[in-house]
Formats: C-alpha cells, sequence, structure tokens
C-alpha cells in the first residue's frame, strides 16, 4: 500500500517534470526489502510507461521539441551503456552510497532555487 | 527570437555532447535522475523554455532507460507483482502531474521535493557507505 501511494506521488513529480522516479528507489530500498539494483531497475521499468503517459499528454499540448530530442537521444545512449554496467558491476551497498549522495545533491539544488526564486520576488 | 541560429555549429555540438552523455550515464548509473540533469542542461544550453524541457526531457528518457533496463536485465530479474503496483500508481500520477504542471508554478513543490531528497539522500549514503 505505501508502495501504490508513493508510485501515484513518485508519477505526479514525474509528470511535472522533476524526476520522480528518484522518490521511488529510496521508497522501496528502506520500506520494502529490494536491493538497490533491483529497486534502480523497477525505477527504469516504472518511468517509460509513466514517461510515456505524461509525454503524450504534452504532445497534445505542443510541447515537444522533436527535432531537439532526436540530435541528443544517440549521445543518451552512449552514455547509458557504461553507466548501466557499471551499476551492474559495483556492490550493492557502494551503489547505494552512490545513489545518496546524488540525492542529496539533488536536494541541495531544489531548496537553492528555491531561495533564490524567493528572494527575487521580493 | 532565434538564438539557437546564433550560435556556431561546433558550439552546438559541444552542447549536445555536454547535455546528453551525462544525462544517459546518470540514467544508466543510478536508474534515474538523468531528467534532473538533462532539464536545466535543456535550457541554459539549448535555450528550451522551461515546460518544453521538461517534456522533451521525458521523450529523450525513454529510450535511454530501455537500453539500461536491458543491461540491468542481465544481472538483476524484477521484482514484477511490485513493478505493476508501482506503475498503475505512477500512471494516475503522470497524467495528473502533466496536467498540473501547465498550472501550477512548483515553486513549494520544489522546496517540499527537494527535503525529502535531502532527508533521504542522508540515509541512503550514510547506510551505503557506514551501514
Amino acid at each position: 500500500m505505501i508502495v501504490f501511494i508513493g508510485s501515484i506521488l513518485a508519477g505526479v513529480i514525474t509528470g511535472m517534470g522533476m524526476g520522480g522516479g528518484i522518490l521511488l528507489v529510496p521508497l522501496l530500498v528502506f520500506f520494502t526489502d529490494t536491493s538497490q539494483l533491483g529497486a534502480q531497475g523497477l525505477c527504469l521499468a516504472f518511468s517509460i510507461p509513466t514517461s510515456a503517459l505524461a509525454a503524450w499528454s504534452l504532445y497534445r499540448q505542443k510541447k515537444l521539441e522533436i527535432a531537439c530530442a532526436k540530435k541528443l537521444v544517440p549521445w543518451t545512449l552512449c552514455g547509458a551503456l557504461p553507466g548501466a554496467l557499471l551499476a551492474s558491476w559495483l556492490s550493492s551497498s557502494v551503489l547505494q552510497g552512490l545513489f545518496g549522495v546524488f540525492l542529496v545533491f539533488l536536494g541541495g539544488r531544489e531548496v537553492y532555487s528555491f531561495w533564490q526564486k524567493k528572494g527575487g520576488k521580493k | 527570437m532565434n538564438r539557437q541560429a546564433q550560435s556556431s555549429q561546433a558550439g552546438k555540438r559541444k552542447n549536445i555532447l555536454i547535455a546528453g552523455l551525462p544525462t544517459g550515464f546518470i540514467n544508466g548509473l543510478l536508474g534515474s535522475g538523468g531528467g534532473s540533469y538533462l532539464v536545466p542542461q535543456l535550457t541554459r544550453r539549448l535555450k528550451l523554455e522551461q515546460q518544453k524541457a521538461h517534456a522533451t526531457s521525458l521523450i529523450i528518457i525513454m529510450p535511454t532507460t530501455l537500453l539500461s533496463l536491458a543491461v540491468y536485465l542481465f544481472k538483476q530479474p524484477l521484482p514484477w507483482s511490485m513493478l505493476l503496483y508501482t506503475i498503475a500508481g505512477g500512471c494516475i500520477g503522470g497524467l495528473a502531474g502533466a496536467k498540473l504542471l501547465t498550472k501550477v508554478p512548483g515553486l513549494w513543490l520544489g522546496l517540499v521535493f527537494g527535503i525529502i531528497l535531502l532527508i533521504s539522500g542522508c540515509r541512503m549514503a550514510w547506510a551505503g557507505f557506514f551501514g
């Protein structure tokens, strides 16, 4: 049940383009017995249909830049291969630690940008 | 008007490389979060407006994710039953989120999201390196 509610929340954030899948991994690791790599894999599988739905909705609002995406995809694929190989090679705890550091960085960035925007309004 | 036309061809290629490669690497290594890197790159380097950058990042992430997932499956089978729950929840939330994206400024959501990330990030880093 906690997984289901968390998924709805993650979906909302994904749909808003903020990378909600990233919430799913700590949720799964802390509240279920999923391994780090399993949680990441699940998160990957999760993001395909949810992004597809969100993208379809945004496509109808004419927000997609297809030409730009076509140029970028070959490069993201070149990056994904070594990244995924490294992930399956690293030990679960090191991977979890790296993931945590990345989360702290992202969280810090969100909070920082909040301060900036808030300050700019005054 | 057209700021992209002003930058040189070589500069554009460099920008695409800097935006694309790390996005894929993060997506592959950590299973998520590629988009969190990609969106600001799209707005700053490739001069997309915010909402278009969000939308475009979603379709760039999809093929990238497929490749990462394929690599993962060699090592780790997926917890399929749990996946069904998360996808069901995610689809409901995803539709709502995409509709909200054009209406809500997202400032406060960003703060709450950021604090959740900070807390869970600290916990994970601690558990990973010292646990």
